[in-house]
C-alpha cells in the first residue's frame, strides 16, 4: 500500500508512515534508526518495505551509529534518512555537530521525534536547539500530508546546501493519522560513488578552522533562499497577529474557529531554523500586538523579540507570558490565550466534566503477564533486599512500579552500569543494576569496560529478552535476527564480559525463580564486578503456547505474597474468599508464580 | 460535514487502535477530512489508553478539545471516568461493563469502584449510556480479540454517528486479515443488535 505508484491516491497514514512514503517518493536509498517512541514506526516501516523499495535499511545499535550509517550513505552518493527520538540526538550529536562543517553529498534527512508531555521519555527537551546549534534547517510539519511532502522536499534542500535537514516531529504529529495524497515516486538511480575530498570529509583542526566560515556562509545563503519558502503561510487580516510553528497552528485555527474570530493575522512557520527574518519584519510592522505560539522553549519568541528590538518596532509581543513552557498544547490552552489576547468574552466552553479522581484506581503500565523481567526483579529483591538498584531504559524500567519497587534510578541509555559501578565504590550498600540487551549494546558496552577497568563492586543483571521490546519488538544484536528479520548469529553478552576479564559470570532463566535467587545470592557474596545474564525471550514474541497455570484453592493460605510482591496481572485476589485465582485469559503459562507461592497453590494445567 | 469527535478509551492491548482505524478508514474512503490521535509506547503495557477520531472540515489537530466529544467508546468501565473531561453534555457513551482490575487494586493499594457508582458519575454529564456486555458478546463469538468489533457495531446505531453499518463493514474487510473477516463481522453484527440506551 505504502509503496504503490499511484499519484493522487488518498490513504489514511500515520505521521511516521508518511515520513517513509515521503522518503520513498524522493528516491531514498539508505535508512537507519535506533528505535525510540515516538519515532519507532519510521524504522519499522522501512524494515517492512526495504526489500520492495530496494533500499538498505538497518536497526543500528545506537543513534550515533544510525546517524553515521546515513552519513556514509550520503557520502556514497545515496540519499539517506535517519530517524530517532529526541534524546537519541544527544547520542548522535557528536557526529552531527562536526559534519555540518564539511557537509554532505547526497540528500540526508534527520527525523527527530520530540515528546512534549513526556508520554514515553525521560525528558521534554526541545530538539530545535540542535538545529540552531548545528546550523541545519529545521522543518516543522503540522499534519501527515505535510510530513510526507516536507520529507520528500528535505532531500532536495539538503543537497542544495550540503547540510543534513532536520524534520522535527512531536508525539502528536508522529502518531497522528490523517488523509494523505500520494505523490510521484522519483526513480533515483544514482550509483554508489565515493569522491575523495580530504578538506570536507576529514575535519582535522586545520580543515575545521577553514570550514567554519564556509558553514556560516552556506547557512546565510540558506537563510536568504528560505525567506520565501512555500512552507511559511501568511494570512493578513487584523492588527492582532499570531505566529505559530508546526502543529501549534492547528490549535490556533481551531480555537479561532470555535470562537468565530476572523480578524487575526496568521503566520505559520513551516521552517523554524532559519527563520524568515524579512517576512517576520513585515508581519510585525503590520501588527500592533502579536502572540508567539510554540510548544516547549521560547526559541521563536526570543528571535522575534530580537527582530523587533533591532528594528525599533513598537508593538506588544506575547509568548511564554500567555502560554506554558511545559507539556504539549491543546485547543483549550490556545483558546484561553487567544481570549486574553483579543480581550473578548468567550462564547465556547472548554470546561470538561470534573473527573472523579478519588475513585479511579491508578492503572500504571506494568510488565506483561508472563514477562521474564518480573521474575528477575522478584529474585533481586530476595537476594539483595537492602541494595541500591540503578536501572536503565526499556520495559524493565517498569520494575519501578509497585509491588516490585526494584528500580531506584533511570537516567539515560547505559547509565545503569555507569552510575551503578561508581556508586558501588561510594556507598556502604550493595549495588545491583538492571540493563536490557538492546540497551547493553547501545551504550552499556563502554560502561562495562569502565566498570571493570576502574574496579567496581557492581552486580550487573543483564535482563536479556533478546529483543528491543518496549518500542515494538525490533531485532537487536543479541537476538539472532538481522534488521530485516533474517536468521543471524547472536552476539553473546557473556562472551564480551569474559573478554573484559570479569570472573563471576552466570546465566540464569528468570522464570526459574529459586535458581535465580540462588545465583544472585552467590553474587552478593562476591566482591568484584559480577555479570549475570537473566535470559528468557520476551513473552510477546515467544510463540510457543505453554499450558496455563491454575490455582489449587485449598492450598492457597491467603498470604498474598503473589499479589503483594510479585504482581503478575493474571493473578487476581478475591476479597470475599480471601484466595487468589488465575485469570486464564491473561495467563501465558510462564509458570514463574509456581515457585513464588510458598504453599504450592499454583500448578501447571495438563495439556 | 459537521464536526464529529469520538473518544475511544480502555486498557493497552484491548484493540482501541484498530477500532479507531476502522472509523478513520471509512472517513478517508468517503473523502472526508479526519484525524486520529493514538497512544503508543509505554502506555501500551497494560496502562490506560486513549484514541481520538475526529471528522470534519474545520478540524486540524488530533486531540478532541475538552467538552467537545460527541461519542465515547469505553472498552473498560473505569476508564470512561478517566477521560470524562472530553465529553459534551449529553454525549453518547458506549460502556463495556467488564472491568479489567489494575495491579494497583490487586496489590491492595487502591479499590475498584462499583459499576453503579461509575454509571452515577457518568450520568452527571450524560444519560445517553449504552450499557454493553461487550466482553461477554466477544467471548461468545471467538474471544476478547473481537471486543473492538462489538463496540464498533454498537456505535453505528448511536444517533449522529456519521457512518452506516455497511460503510463500516467495508472498512473492516479492508483492514483485517482475510481469514478473520468473517469472525470480525459476526462480532460487529452482535454489537449492532445489542444497542440499547440504559434506563436511568
Amino acid at each position: 500500500m505504502l509503496v504503490e505508484d499511484k499519484i493522487g491516491k488518498i490513504e489514511l497514514l500515520m505521521g511516521n508512515h508518511a515520513v517513509v512514503r515521503g522518503a520513498y517518493e524522493a528516491g531514498v536509498k539508505v535508512a537507519a534508526t535506533y528505535p525510540g517512541t515516538p519515532a519507532s514506526e519510521i524504522g519499522d516501516t522501512f524494515a517492512k518495505y526495504a526489500k520492495e523499495m530496494g533500499i538498505y535499511f538497518e536497526y543500528s545499535t545506537n543513534e550515533k551509529l544510525a546517524f553515521e550509517t546515513a552519513l556514509a550513505g550520503s557520502w556514497s552518493n545515496l540519499r539517506s534518512i535517519v530517524s530517532m527520538k529526541h534524546v537519541g540526538i544527544n547520542v548522535a550529536a557528536d557526529a552531527l555537530l562536526s559534519i555540518t562543517y564539511g557537509g554532505i553529498i547526497a540528500g540526508m534527512v534527520l527525523v527527530v521525534g520530540d515528546d512534549p508531555s513526556c508520554y514515553s521519555s525521560q525528558n521534554e527537551q526541545d530538539s530545535r536547539y540542535y538545529a540552531k546549534f548545528a546550523n541545519i534547517p529545521c522543518l516543522e510539519p503540522s499534519n501527515p500530508q505535510e510530513i510526507k511532502d516536507m520529507t520528500a522536499y528535505a532531500f532536495d534542500l539538503s543537497e542544495q546546501f550540503k547540510l543534513p535537514v532536520m524534520i522535527r516531529e512531536t508525539t502528536r504529529t508522529a502518531h497522528c493519522s490523517g488523509n494523505v495524497t500520494f505523490g510521484k515516486i522519483n526513480q533515483n538511480e544514482s550509483a554508489p560513488l565515493f569522491t575523495r575530498d580530504k578538506l570536507r570529509k576529514a575535519v582535522l583542526p586545520a580543515n575545521a578552522y577553514k570550514l567554519h566560515p564556509d558553514l556560516l556562509n552556506r547557512f546565510a545563503d540558506l537563510t536568504k533562499k528560505m525567506e520565501d519558502s512555500e512552507w511559511h503561510k501568511v494570512e493578513m487580516h487584523g492588527k492582532i497577529g499570531i505566529i505559530a510553528n508546526g502543529i501549534t497552528m492547528n490549535y490556533v485555527k481551531e480555537a479561532l474557529a470555535y470562537e468565530g474570530v476572523t480578524n487575526i493575522s496568521l503566520l505559520q512557520l513551516g521552517i523554524t531554523n532559519p527563520l524568515p527574518v524579512e517576512k517576520i519584519k513585515s508581519f510585525l510592522q503590520h501588527c500592533e500586538k502579536v502572540l508567539i505560539v510554540e510548544e516547549l522553549d521560547p526559541l521563536t519568541e526570543t528571535a522575534v523579540k530580537e527582530i523587533a528590538f533591532n528594528n525599533h518596532f513598537d508593538l506588544e509581543i506575547h509568548g511564554k507570558d500567555y502560554l506554558p513552557t511545559t507539556y504539549e498544547f491543546t485547543t483549550s490552552i490556545l483558546h484561553t490565550a487567544i481570549v486574553k489576547l483579543v480581550s473578548i468574552q468567550p462564547k465556547e466552553s472548554f470546561v470538561g466534566a470534573l473527573i472523579p479522581s478519588a475513585i479511579i484506581p491508578p492503572r500504571y503500565p506494568v510488565l506483561c503477564p508472563g514477562c521474564p523481567h518480573r521474575g528477575t526483579f522478584f529474585a533481586i529483591k530476595k537476594a539483595f533486599p537492602k541494595a541500591v538498584y540503578p536501572s536503565d531504559i526499556g520495559c524493565y524500567t517498569l520494575g519501578i512500579q509497585p509491588p516490585l519497587n526494584a528500580v531506584d534510578t533511570c537516567v539515560c541509555m547505559g547509565a545503569s552500569i555507569g552510575i551503578g559501578a561508581a556508586m558501588s565504590k561510594f556507598l556502604p550498600e550493595k549495588v545491583v543494576c538492571t540493563i536490557g540487551d538492546s540497551t547493553f549494546f547501545h551504550t552499556g558496552l563502554p560502561a562495562l569496560a569502565n566498570a571493570v577497568y576502574n574496579k567496581s563492586k557492581l552486580t550487573i543483571v543483564l535482563v536479556d529478552n533478546s529483543i528491543t521490546a518496549m518500542t515494538g519488538q525490533q531485532p537487536c544484536a543479541s537476538c539472532g535476527l538481522s534488521s530485516l528479520g533474517e536468521s543471524e548469529t547472536a552476539i553473546q553478552p557473556e562472551k564480551i564480559a569474559e573478554a573484559m576479564g570479569i570472573k563471576f559470570i552466570r546465566i540464569v532463566n528468570p522464570l526459574h525463580i529459586l535458581d535465580t535467587i540462588q545465583v544472585l545470592k552467590e553474587a552478593a557474596e562476591n566482591e568484584g564486578t559480577n555479570f549475570i545474564v537473566a535470559r528468557e525471550v520476551c513473552c510477546m514474541i515467544d510463540k510457543v503456547k505453554k499450558p496455563k497455570i491454575k490455582t489449587i484453592e485449598e492450598n492457597c493460605i491467603g498470604c498474598m505474597i503473589c499479589t503483594k510482591t510479585f504482581g503478575c496481572p493474571a493473578i487476581l485476589w478475591n476479597g470475599e474468599t480471601k484466595k487468589t485465582h488465575i485469570d486464564e485469559s491473561l495467563c501465558n503459562g510462564c509458570g514463574a508464580c509456581i515457585e513464588v507461592c510458598p504453599s504450592h497453590a499454583f500448578v501447571r494445567k495438563e495439556k | 460535514m459537521k464536526e464529529y469527535n469520538i473518544v475511544l478509551c480502555g486498557v493497552g492491548g484491548q484493540g482501541t487502535i484498530l477500532a479507531s482505524k476502522v472509523i478513520a478508514q471509512t472517513a478517508v474512503r468517503l473523502n472526508q477530512k479526519c484525524r486520529v490521535g493514538e497512544t503508543h509506547g509505554m502506555s501500551q503495557r497494560g496502562g490506560s489508553v486513549i484514541s481520538h477520531v475526529r471528522i470534519g472540515e474545520n478540524i486540524y489537530g488530533a486531540l478532541t478539545p475538552d467538552a467537545h466529544g460527541d461519542l465515547m467508546i469505553a472498552f473498560e468501565p473505569v476508564e470512561s471516568l478517566r477521560y470524562m473531561n472530553y465529553l459534551k453534555k449529553d454525549a453518547y457513551i458506549i460502556l463495556n461493563n467488564q472491568p479489567i482490575i489494575p495491579t494497583s487494586v490487586n496489590s491492595g493499594l487502591a479499590t475498584y469502584p462499583a459499576y453503579t457508582e461509575i454509571i452515577n458519575h457518568l450520568t452527571q454529564i450524560s444519560k445517553n449510556i449504552i450499557d454493553l456486555p461487550a466482553t461477554k458478546l466477544s467471548e461468545e463469538i471467538g474471544g476478547v480479540l473481537f471486543l473492538n468489533m462489538v463496540v464498533l457495531g454498537t456505535a453505528v446505531k448511536v444517533p449522529g454517528f456519521p457512518y452506516s453499518k455497511e460503510q463500516m463493514m467495508e472498512s473492516i474487510k479492508e483492514l483485517v486479515k482475510p481469514q478473520f473477516i468473517d469472525t470480525n463481522l459476526r462480532a460487529f453484527e452482535a454489537g449492532v443488535s445489542a444497542y440499547k440506551i440504559k434506563e436511568t
